[in-house]
This record gives structure tokens, C-alpha cells and sequence, in this order.
């Protein structure tokens, strides 16, 4: 598919463009919604696992079912239902799977928090979880099109900005575990780089969009050689040397390679040049020495890695006891309930979520877990496959970036494949940045996503949707 | 765009394809041995479950002991009755960091186990669990009084040891430690104050010790001139043609090899026979006396009284004591110089406490170096004599005739010589050797300050060693380390009769 340029879109629209924009409210499509329906069965089923769940971890810790199940199911389904009803009315076309298994993810990790109980943290995500869902929405209601992301990309970066250097400010941010990652305001703490991750996905989905000819064919001459002219790099390598310098500040080695990722992926499925994969790969090297040698954090973290079990009582007893909560485990689980990680492992329901689940859970759990976000990842990936601009394309598959690798990294941190690093599991560790960020990730996929599908219903009917405005369909 | 697309979603199933690799790999593959590893709590959950068997000093004190949990989700937990006083040997069981010490060595005992079978009955219905108490040798009035000693000895610090052997049977008597700590906390129901309790007993002091490492046994100190016990036996065993040697009266004696001196502590001079020189311990006549035995005896007779040899207690964590190997002292390495450094204990040659102890025992029992062993017998709940521990030597160190010569010569440092000052009563017929070592610690110059004896010197009884490390510079073992030996072998020589 070949995408016109955006400044002269081809239109298909009869509406006129600024009588859209001023809609505040958009009008409810009628008619058949396959997907939603679809969507509906699956979130239906989702919650009735997650109730399930619930029932089976009190069976197990006190032989007796929990005092609200009814109210809880409720709950999950209510959520479930209000996101869904958002969906039948904003994105009726979207990607019906996406949303059932971030539910379900979700799910099972209440699930574990609320099993292991502790201080207060159940109430709290349940807090969050609404919330999510709510902030979901919105973004919904906000982001009418992916378009309007691109158009702000600029104001994105700079609040971006301001996100990730928020924890730096005196009195507003703190350390927890060594990272300096946490905004607090009473007793509430926030960890804006998760919402920062999102913005600059889409702060890079649009430029590298915008400028992938430039990064991609050569138009400089040195000698008598055609090369890639460098100049359209600066503005995005600033942006993301002060992202790598601030999260570095942070102490926060997980996101900074996250981003790193998203960055050198993205400029690479942008502009299909194999050098910049290699130029990331060696930055990455240099990056890794220096910040072995610069943060003691990344030193330790290497160590434990290498070798927990001789340091099983001190630096290496989380990632021990992890592993000794996997291979108790063992394939079926201890069964919900019956396990003892929530006392022992530290962080049993944030960094070592997994090693909970693999313990009650058993490889089965573990296996459902990692094949769920296996699952949206294709997902995401269908949606950028079907996106109608490279700017779309771009941010679902960055989005997608983000979703997989940060489930890899924690993954693969606690299976010691990979030095562990803070970065959260989505939708299932503790924490209300995580869940509302990852929430309104997936809301911003499933824009993507309706737009794609509303071009291929074009595309067969000819006939475009009201409200919709198409920049091209040439084939 | 949609082929790179395709090709990210390969890396991403690959990536993933390698988690669920290495999940099947710890929870199917390893999942068996990780489950019934030891060190995995979970078996402490099974174990906490259960009562657990105690463990009681020699006269019955109880050590340890497991009692109905009040809090927590074990059903028991266990208590030690003595706190700071005993955890050093006694160990710990904690849920979250596992066993130690006794607990961890007798832990099979300990535990809830099924009994062999004592009938045909019983073999065809196995009668329910139960557990063993171990008893120890550890007799409770000198292992308090080696508390108490140290607490207010002279020295500027109070980290130190004391080891107490029964000579014949290679029994400890007592065994103590500073800094320790109380194990209560360790066995709490609580996780975060075990957590923070050990967190706290991993911290060090000024000194570099922290109570979670028992200076008894596990740290090692130059012992000075102590070791001149070893020289002496060294050339009554093996170069007996040296037993009429005499070293001139120096203060400083010049060392071959090099431009260096080794002069007598205090800067008196000294010399004269062995017999005239060990008791006012002269250090450059034992110097002299060291190169002519040589690097190979010296080398032969420590390793005789087990120096470079992990000691066979029965608790985890003992370390072995050092002397240079014949390379570490041939002259391309430290050469002669060394050879009379180590003759007097001092640059490489380090020791535990135990070891030292272990030096005093082989000499009051007539050269034979036993076993050291704290489990004294182990019985059943029900009152059966599980098993009784064996007395066995472990080292031949040195000749009857040897010992005969050395212990008169340690009364005489009682009477006459460096240990003159402390005061030991005439009646409890001690014997002793004073150690002062040279040690520089964080750039400035302190002493090891060591004391070895046994009493009564005609039939000893107790053997016993004391070391107060990194002390000013001007102590010296009798001062500090003296007034402790006294209140132990007097203690000892006050015990009634039989026990």
C-alpha cells in the first residue's frame, strides 16, 4: 500500500471536516457489531475465570468461599462491561481480543494481590483498576483519531519531558529500591514514566512517519558517495539522549532499554535500514559499559544475575527465592491458596508477580500467562499491519514494542535469562501507573485499529462511514 | 513496512519461545530439586509445623526449644531461653534463613522422623513421629563465666573468644564469642523482623566483626608467641639435637637473608637455653632457635597440631588456621626471615581460637590432640539414648616425654615469666603461654592479644584459649587476655566434683 503524503489527503468524506471536530459527543452507529459481540463473549468468560480464581484462592488459604464473591464478579464484569459498551460506541470495528485478554490479565493478577493481601494493596488496585478502565474512555473519547496524536506530537514530547523529570523535583519525587521513579503527593505515588513511554512512542511513530524518505534514501554526498543525510536524526537522537540521560538519572536501567528498544526498532521498521539496527546494537554495547561502570545498581543487578546462589542470603535472595517458588511449582501449581511466596519472595505482587504465579499457578499458569501476552502482541501487530498511515502503523507497533518487551523483560528477569530489572509485568503487577498507562495503551491500539478496519469495510463496500475521514485507499 | 512488521512479531515469538523454554526448564526440570532443596523455605514450612526437639546443655539448661507459635502461620516456633549467650553454637532455625549452627548439624535429629521400627507391630503400623534432643558438652557456669570475663576485661575493645576443651575427651567446656547476637528474633513468626534482624547482625563494628560471625571458630589471628609452644616441641620431636641450644643475650638479633632486626618485645634483651627463654618468651633467641629448626619441622610440628586442617567440630562454619607451607618460607619467597617470624607466630601464620585451644589440649593430654566435639549424647522423646558421642583423637602432635618437658616450663611463665602478673593462684597448678601479636589494623599498629593454659598441671582438666584481637598497641596477652584465663580455670577448678 502506498500512503499519499498528509498534507493533501484524498477525501472521501461528505461531512465537512470542521463539523466533525466540533461533534463533542459522537453518534451511536447502529447495526449488527460482529467483533463486539465476539468481544462481549470473550470479556463474559474472562471474568468468570477471574471469579473463579477468587473462589479458588480463599477455598484454598481458608477452606471457605470469599465473603463477596457475587459483589466481585459483579465488579469484574461491570468493569468488563463498561469498557466494552465505550468500545460498541467509539471503535464498534476494532480488534475484538485485545481488550478480553488485557481484562483477564488483569484479572488473575488481582487475583494474586488480593491472595497475598498485603497492607492494602487490594483495595488499592482494585481503585486503579476502575480508574484504568475510566482513563480508558476517555482516551477513547479524546483520541477520536489517530491523527490528532500526530498533529500534537511536539506538545506530547514536551509533556513527555516534564513526566520524566517530574521524580527529580525536591520534595515531589522519591526513591524506591534505589530508582528514583515515584511522584508523591500525600500518600499516593505515581510513576510517570509510564505514561512517558506512551508519549514518546507516539512522539516517535510520527516523526520517524514524517521524515522515513529523508532517514531512509540517500541524499547527502560525501566524495563522490551518496549517504543518509544525518540532519533529520538530530532532533529525534536529542529527544532520546535526554530521555536515556533522564531515566539514567532515575537509576531505572529496565525503561531506559525499553526505550531504547522502541526507538531503534521503530527507526528501523520505518525506514527498513538494516545499519541503524546495527548502530543500536553498537550503542547498546556502549551503553551497557558505561553504565556498568557509572550506576552501582546495574553493577549488582549483573552480579546477582551471573550468580544468585552464592549470594542466596543477601543481594541474590529475591531472584533464589524465586526460583525456589517456580520449582515448587512445579507443572500443575500448589494450587491457589496454598502457597507461601506472598510471605517470603519480596515484591511478591510487583517485580515477582511471575514467580507468585508459578508457584500456585505451576508451569501451566506461568505458560497461560506468557502465551496471553504472546497473544497481544499478535494482536497489536495485526492492528499495525492493517493501519491506513504509516504515522497508525508506526505507534501500534510501537505500542506493541512496549506491551511484549516489558512482559520479556520481567519475564525474563525472574527466569534469570536477563539481569532483573524493575519494570513491571502489565495488567498484573501491583502498581496504578502501570495498569492505567497499560489501560490507556490499548485504548489508543484499538483507535488504530478501527480505523484500519473501517478502511478494509471501505475497501469492500465502497462506501465510506460517517465521520470517517480517509487519506488514502490506493492500492 | 508490513515484512519488518512481520519480521518484529518473530523476534517477539522467539523471545517468548525462549521464556516458556526456561519456564519448562525450572518448573518441570529442575522443579524436583528445587522443591526439596533444603534452603527452600518451603521446607521449613513442613518443619515449622511440627515440634521440633531441644537442645540442653550439659547439666540440662535449655538452649533451645520449640513452643505453640502465638502469632504467624507456623504452628510452632522455636525459643532459645539463653539468647546471646549460646547462639554462636547454638545457631538458629529461622523460616526464612534456614539453620544453623547445632540446629543445622543435628538437624535430622531434631526434626519430626519416624523412628525405626521396634516391633513387628510397629513396623506394620508406624508409631507417629517424633523427635530427639541433643545434649551438649557446654557447661553453663563456664560458658557464663567466659561471658562475663571478657565483658569486663582491660582492653579497649570487647570483641573476642574463649574456647574451653576437656583435654582427655576433646569435649568443649565452653565456647564464647563477642559480638553475638540473640536468636529470638531469627525464629520470630514475624518475616520482617528476621529480616531486620539479620539485617542487623550482618553489620560490622569498629573492629570488622559482625555478631553473625563467631570469632571462636571462624576467625583466624596471628598467635604470637603463643606458637612458641609449637617451636618448642618442634626440636624436642624432631631435631632433639638442638634441645642444648643457647642463643646469645641479645635485644635485637640481625636476620640472615637481609637488612632487617627482630628485636624482643619491650626492648629487653634476652637469650640464653630454651628452658631459660620460654618462660620471659624471648623473641629473638625463639628466632634464632626457629631458623635452626627450620621451615620444614616448624611446617611438620604445626600441621601435627592441626594447623592447615579444618578442626572435625560438629557445627558448620569452622576455619582452618594457617602456617606457611616449606615453598612459602624457601628463600625465594620469604625466605629465613620469615622461617623466624613464624617460628614466634607471627606474618602469615594465623589461628583460630579452637585451634589454639586445640594446642593446649594436645599438650596437657600428653601430646594426643582429640577430636573437639560439642554433642554429648542424643535422646529420644520418650527418654532412649538415640546416640552417645565417642571419644576419638584427631591428631598425634607431639610425645608424651615432649609434653612432660613443655607444661613445666608454662608454670614457670605462671611463676616466673610474662604471665607472672596476672595472679594465678599457686593451688590451681596453671600453665600457660602468653601471645602478643603484631597486627596492623586500618593503618594503625594493635596487638592480638592471646592467652593458652591448662590446670591442673599435674592432671590437667581444662585447656583453654583466649584472644582479645586488635588491642592498643601497648597490651599485651598477660594484661589482657590474662585475667580471663584466670577466671576460667579458677571457675573450672571450683566445678564440683564429677562434672
Amino acid at each position: 500500500m502506498i500512503l499519499a503524503h498528509r498534507s493533501a489527503p484524498l477525501r472521501y468524506d461528505p461531512v465537512p471536516q470542521t463539523h466533525v471536530r466540533h461533534r463533542w459527543l459522537p453518534a451511536y452507529e447502529r447495526g449488527p457489531k460482529p467483533r463486539r459481540r465476539t468481544e462481549l463473549g470473550l470479556l463474559v468468560f474472562g471474568s468468570v475465570i477471574t471469579a473463579a480464581l477468587y473462589a479458588l484462592a480463599s477455598l484454598g488459604a481458608k477452606s471457605k468461599l470469599p465473603d463477596h464473591l457475587a459483589p466481585f464478579l459483579g465488579v469484574v464484569l461491570g468493569l468488563s462491561l463498561v469498557a466494552h459498551l465505550a468500545n460498541r460506541w467509539l471503535v464498534p470495528r476494532a480488534n475484538p481480543v485485545i481488550l478480553p485478554i488485557a481484562a483477564l490479565l488483569n484479572g488473575i493478577g488481582y487475583v494474586v494481590i488480593s491472595r497475598w493481601n498485603l497492607q492494602n494493596e487490594p483495595k488499592l488496585q482494585a481503585g486503579w483498576a476502575a480508574l484504568s478502565v475510566a482513563l480508558y474512555v476517555v482516551t477513547l473519547l479524546v483520541v477520536r483519531r489517530s491523527r490528532d496524536l500526530d498533529r500534537y506530537r511536539y506538545i506530547l514530547l514536551l509533556l513527555a519531558a516534564f513526566l520524566m523529570l517530574a521524580p527529580l523535583i525536591p520534595h515531589l519525587g522519591e526513591d524506591i529500591n534505589g530508582a528514583r521513579l515515584w511522584v508523591r503527593a500525600g500518600s499516593f505515588s505515581f510513576q510517570p514514566v509510564e505514561i512517558a513511554k506512551i508519549l514518546l512512542c507516539v512522539f516517535f511513530a510520527s516523526y520517524f512517519a514524517e521524515n522515513k524518505e529523508l532517514l531512509s534514501i540517500p541524499t547527502a554526498r560525501v566524495g563522490n558517495r551518496l549517504v543518509i543525510d544525518p540532519r533529520p536524526l538530530i532532533p529525534i537522537l536529542l529527544a532520546w539522549g535526554f530521555a536515556m540521560l533522564v531515566i539514567g538519572a532515575e537509576n531505572d536501567i529496565g525503561f531506559a532499554l525499553l526505550i531504547f528498544i522502541l526507538f531503534i526498532g521503530l527507526l528501523w521498521i520505518a525506514t527498513g535500514r538494516f545499519a541503524y539496527l546495527v548502530l543500536g546494537l553498537a550503542l547498546f554495547g556502549v551503553g551497557a559499559y558505561l553504565a556498568a561502570h557509572l550506576f552501582t545498581q546495574f553493577h549488582e543487578r549483573v552480579s546477582i544475575w551471573l550468580d544468585p546462589w552464592t549470594q542466596a542470603q543477601t543481594a541474590g535472595y529475591q531472584l533464589v527465592q524465586g526460583w525456589y517458588a517456580l520449582g515448587s511449582g512445579g507443572v500443575g501449581g500448589v494450587g491457589l491458596g496454598h502457597g507461601i511466596a506472598g510471605q517470603i519472595v519480596p515484591e511478591a505482587t510487583s517485580d515477582m508477580i511471575f514467580a507468585s504465579i508459578g508457584e500456585e499457578l505451576g508451569l501451566l499458569g506461568t505458560s497461560v500467562v506468557a502465551l496471553g501476552f504472546l497473544l497481544l502482541v499478535g494482536a497489536g501487530l495485526n492492528v499495525a499491519q492493517k493501519a491506513r498511515t504509516d504515522f497508525a502503523k508506526l505507534t501500534a507497533t510501537g505500542l506493541t514494542i512496549i506491551i511484549g518487551f516489558q512482559a520479556f523483560f520481567i519475564m525474563a528477569g525472574v527466569l534469570r535469562l536477563l539481569p532483573l530489572t524493575g519494570i513491571t509485568l502489565p495488567f498484573m503487577a501491583y502498581g496504578g501507573s502501570s495498569l492505567v498507562a497499560n489501560y490507556v495503551l490499548i485504548a489508543i491500539l484499538l483507535r488504530i485499529s478501527d480505523e484500519g478496519a473501517a478502511t478494509e469495510a471501505e475497501q469492500v463496500s465502497g462506501v465510506a462511514q460517517p465521520g470517517d475521514r480517509v487519506f488514502t485507499v490506493a492500492a | 513496512m508490513g515484512r519488518r512488521i512481520r519480521w518484529l512479531g518473530i523476534v517477539l515469538i522467539v523471545l517468548f519461545g525462549v521464556v516458556l523454554f526456561q519456564l519448562g526448564n525450572i518448573q518441570f526440570h529442575k522443579a524436583g530439586a528445587l522443591a526439596s532443596d533444603p534452603k527452600n523455605p518451603r521446607n521449613a514450612s513442613l518443619k515449622f509445623d511440627n515440634q521440633r526437639g531441644q537442645i540442653l546443655a550439659s547439666d540440662g539448661t535449655v538452649l533451645a526449644q520449640s513452643v505453640p507459635a502465638t502469632s504467624g502461620s507456623y504452628k510452632y516456633q522455636r525459643v532459645y531461653p539463653q539468647g546471646s549467650l549460646y547462639s554462636q553454637l547454638v545457631g538458629y532455625d529461622s523460616s526464612i534463613y534456614g539453620t544453623n549452627g547445632i540446629e543445622d548439624q543435628y538437624n535430622d535429629y531434631l526434626v519430626a522422623h519416624t523412628q525405626p521400627a521396634q516391633s513387628l507391630a510397629q513396623l506394620l503400623s508406624p508409631p507417629p513421629k517424633t523427635t530427639d534432643d541433643v545434649t551438649l558438652t557446654i557447661n553453663p557456669t563456664l560458658q557464663k563465666t567466659a561471658q562475663e570475663a571478657l565483658a569486663s576485661a582491660s582492653g579497649v575493645n570487647k570483641d573476642g573468644a574463649i574456647v574451653a576443651l576437656d583435654p582427655q575427651t576433646g569435649a568443649v567446656l565452653a565456647m564464647y564469642s563477642n559480638p553475638t547476637y540473640d536468636p529470638n528474633p531469627l525464629a520470630s513468626p514475624s518475616s520482617t523482623i528476621q529480616t531486620e534482624a539479620r539485617l542487623a547482625y550482618l553489620a560490622k563494628d569498629a573492629e570488622g566483626f559482625s555478631p553473625s560471625l563467631p570469632i571462636a571458630t571462624a576467625a583466624i589471628f596471628p598467635p604470637g608467641s603463643t606458637f612458641k609452644v609449637i617451636t618448642t616441641a618442634s626440636v624436642y620431636d624432631l631435631q632433639p639435637q638442638l634441645s642444648n641450644f643457647s642463643a646469645p643475650v641479645l635485644t635485637c638479633t640481625p636476620l640472615p637473608q637481609s637488612n632487617q632486626k627482630l628485636c624482643n618485645d619491650g626492648n629487653t634483651p634476652c637469650g640464653g637455653t630454651i628452658e631459660q627463654m620460654l618462660p620471659p618468651s624471648c623473641d629473638p633467641g625463639y628466632a634464632l632457635l626457629g631458623i635452626q629448626v627450620g621451615a620444614q619441622s616448624l611446617n611438620q610440628q604445626a600441621q601435627s597440631f592441626g594447623y592447615n586442617t579444618v578442626p572435625p567440630l560438629d557445627i558448620p562454619g569452622v576455619a582452618a588456621s594457617h602456617f606457611p607451607s616449606v615453598t612459602d618460607l624457601d628463600p625465594a619467597n620469604q625466605g629465613l626471615p620469615g622461617v623466624a617470624y613464624s617460628a614466634i607466630g607471627q606474618q602469615d601464620v594465623a589461628a583460630s581460637a579452637l585451634q589454639n585451644a586445640l594446642v593446649a589440649a594436645g599438650i596437657a593430654n600428653h601430646g594426643t590432640v582429640m577430636a573437639p566435639h560439642l554433642m554429648a549424647q542424643i535422646t529420644s522423646s520418650a527418654g532412649n539414648v538415640v546416640s552417645t558421642y565417642k571419644p576419638n583423637p584427631w591428631q598425634v602432635a607431639a610425645t608424651p616425654a615432649t609434653t612432660a618437658k613443655i607444661i613445666p616450663l608454662m608454670q614457670q611463665v605462671v611463676t616466673n615469666g610474662t604471665a607472672s602478673g596476672v595472679g594465678f593462684p599457686a593451688s590451681l597448678q596453671a600453665a600457660v603461654k602468653t601471645g602478643t601479636a603484631q597486627a596492623p589494623f586500618n593503618g594503625a599498629e594493635t596487638t592480638d592479644d592471646w592467652m593458652i593454659g591448662l590446670a591442673p598441671a599435674s592432671n590437667p582438666t581444662i585447656a583453654v584459649a583466649v584472644v582479645v584481637p586488635y588491642q592498643s598497641v601497648s597490651a599485651t596477652g598477660a594484661e589482657v587476655a590474662g585475667p580471663i584465663m584466670k577466671a576460667m580455670l579458677e571457675a573450672a577448678a571450683a566445678l564440683p566434683a564429677g562434672s
